[in-house]
């Protein structure tokens, strides 16, 4: 087995199980394996660059 | 300790081993809300003072106010897309997760090395910080006057590891339950400190305070305090990734850390820089007795010891189990109470100096950049870039020489290059220990350029290198399942990977 990660035959069995579930192509329920949108980067781009534009331009500039 | 009870050593060996398999659906606790609160907490600590206080050596409340917040949502961003994104994704924490840049064997450079030294220093500042409040309490009420640098600090702080470590002794239980009373005891503090300060000084008299020890040149001082808050910022690349993993949705694996990490850790700093432009001092444990007066005083100090306590006991908690997941059989043979009581060994020697760390406490975070920002610009571009947000989970705990993740014999030299040039640069720009800087420091910071090359020589050496020789796993997306930022490419004429 080339996952063998663990010496306890029953951790090993659960990480396998795990894996099998994780990686089937039906795997699609799951609201924390959906990916990254371009709106999403968007949002943070945005949050990231306003906010340290307004601080620059109040605390150094003014 | 190596007699301990056997239910301590397979509590910490459960949770040592339940790190690093993939979580679950239900296994996933934390929503929005639940991921916030657990990031206030975090940040609501003593070393936000200390941030804060450094920061008064070089700007005044505005410039610090403003260099806090743009340090800290830049390198808090990056830091949160590099490894609380993924982890949120595969419900896995980020040193198991980071065998897909750096193979499992190449992980072990960030862990026994970045780690392992960082929270060296962390244990000895925190400590010393204990020994210095407890001293501050034994002459106040002994009318003693022993020096910040004496023999009695070093004996608290010896005392505080010993502490620290009979808690960790005690398991993961202990740990959470001194954890929820510190965090509002802390806030409580930075609220009467506030008021108490500005019950003294209007906010006008507060912003005209000059800086303490400033460089003279303002561009150069207000980028130092940028510089020492991305460095804070990225600092939590060793902690979120563990915790992000059980976050329900992608949001919220990710902005909890701009509200907790970020907003938490910023009001915490700017109590710290009042305090020391108020008190002219940039050491939080001279500040309480002066703002609060004897009693008052006496109380805040006591919860900063006791606060910094249960932060030593956190932080080692996490980096032993960070040892025992990365260190194979050789660690997973030595006891918990062995394990914490060697790593206490060093910070405890370093305690003879206290000052050593603690008065060079900006110096010592700025270390904190030269390992973790071009970390993340490493992890930034391979996941979102490289693998278009794609892992082969199954291929993360392979371990042939022929599988993905393997590399080369279990090292990724294109990684550990780029993370080498990344930590280069960074002393190039702005050398930690001696604050020589080049010119272009004033205007790109440090932390920035050392992100920016780690990623750069990474996607290069992955094209030109990794990819050619078949290695890596970069052509193992199945088809149908292409991320919407590949969609994205390809409708802008790109070519996504599959």
């Amino acid at each position: 087995m080339d996952t063998k990660v663990f010496e306890d035959p029953k951790t090993q069995a659960e990480l396998e199980r795990r894996l099998d579930l994780l990686m089937d192509p039906d795997y699609k329920d799951d609201p924390a394996r959906q990916d990254y949108t371009a709106a999403d980067f968007l949002a943070i781009a945005a949050f990231v660059v306003i906010l340290s534009l307004a601080f620059f331009i109040w605390g150094y500039l003014a | 300790m190596t007699d301990q009870p056997a239910s301590i050593g397979q509590e910490v060996e459960q949770e040592a081993q339940f790190g690093i398999i993939p979580v679950l659906p239900h296994e996933r606790v934390w929503g929005f809300g639940d991921f916030t609160w657990v990031n206030v907490g975090l940040a609501i600590a003593t070393w936000a003072f200390l941030i804060g206080g450094s920061m008064a050596s070089f700007v005044n409340l505005r410039e610090g106010i403003a260099a806090a917040v743009i340090g800290n949502v830049i390198a808090v961003a990056l830091m949160a897309l590099s490894t609380c994104v993924p982890s949120g994704k595969y419900g896995l924490e980020q040193y198991t997760l980071a065998r897909s840049i750096l193979g499992r064997h190449g992980v072990k450079i960030i862990v026994f090395v970045w780690l392992v030294a960082i929270e060296f220093g962390w244990a000895n500042v925190l400590s010393v910080m204990f020994g210095r409040s407890s001293t501050h309490v034994v002459n106040e009420l002994a009318h003693t006057s022993f020096g910040y640098s004496s023999l009695v600090v070093t004996a608290f702080a010896v005392l505080a590891i010993v502490i620290s470590w009979l808690i960790l002794a005690k398991g993961p239980v202990s740990i959470k339950w001194f954890n929820t009373i510190v965090a509002p005891g802390l806030f409580i503090i930075q609220i009467v400190m506030v008021i108490l300060i500005l019950h003294e000084k209007s906010w006008g008299q507060l912003t005209a305070i000059a800086p303490l020890e400033p460089f003279g040149n303002r561009l150069l001082d207000f980028t130092i305090a940028v510089e020492f808050n991305l460095a804070a910022g990225f600092s939590w690349w060793n902690v979120m990734g563990s915790l992000a993993r059980v976050t329900k949705t992608k949001r919220a694996a990710f902005w909890p850390n701009m509200i907790g990490l970020f907003a938490a850790a910023v009001i915490g700093e700017i109590v710290g820089l009042m305090s020391a432009l108020a008190l002219g001092s940039s050491d939080p444990t001279v500040w309480m007795i002066p703002i609060g007066g004897v009693a008052l005083g006496v109380v805040a100090l006591v919860w900063i010891a006791f606060a910094n306590m249960t932060s030593i006991v956190s932080i080692i908690y996490s980096t032993c189990l960070a040892l025992k997941q990365v260190g194979g059989a050789a660690f997973a043979k030595v006891s918990w109470g062995t394990l914490t009581g060697l790593f206490f060994v060093g910070p405890a020697i370093l305690t003879i100096w206290p000052g050593l760390i603690y008065d060079h406490f900006f110096q010592f975070l700025l270390w904190s950049g030269v390992a973790y920002a071009p970390l993340s610009g490493i992890w930034i571009v391979d996941y979102f870039v490289l693998r278009h947000q794609w892992l082969d989970l199954r291929a993360i705990y392979e371990t042939g020489r022929d599988k993905p993740y393997a590399f080369w014999r279990g090292w990724n030299p294109a990684g550990l290059i780029a993370l080498g040039a990344g930590s280069i640069s960074y002393i190039i720009f702005l050398n930690p220990a001696s604050l020589n800087h080049i010119a272009a420091f004033k205007y790109t910071t440090a932390s920035l350029p050392s992100f920016a090359i780690g990623a750069a020589v990474y996607w290069i050496l992955t094209e030109v290198w990794v990819k050619r020789a078949g290695k890596g796993g970069y052509d193992r997306r199945p088809v149908g399942s292409v991320s919407p930022m590949a969609a994205v490419g390809a409708e802008t004429g790109s070519t996504p990977e599959h």
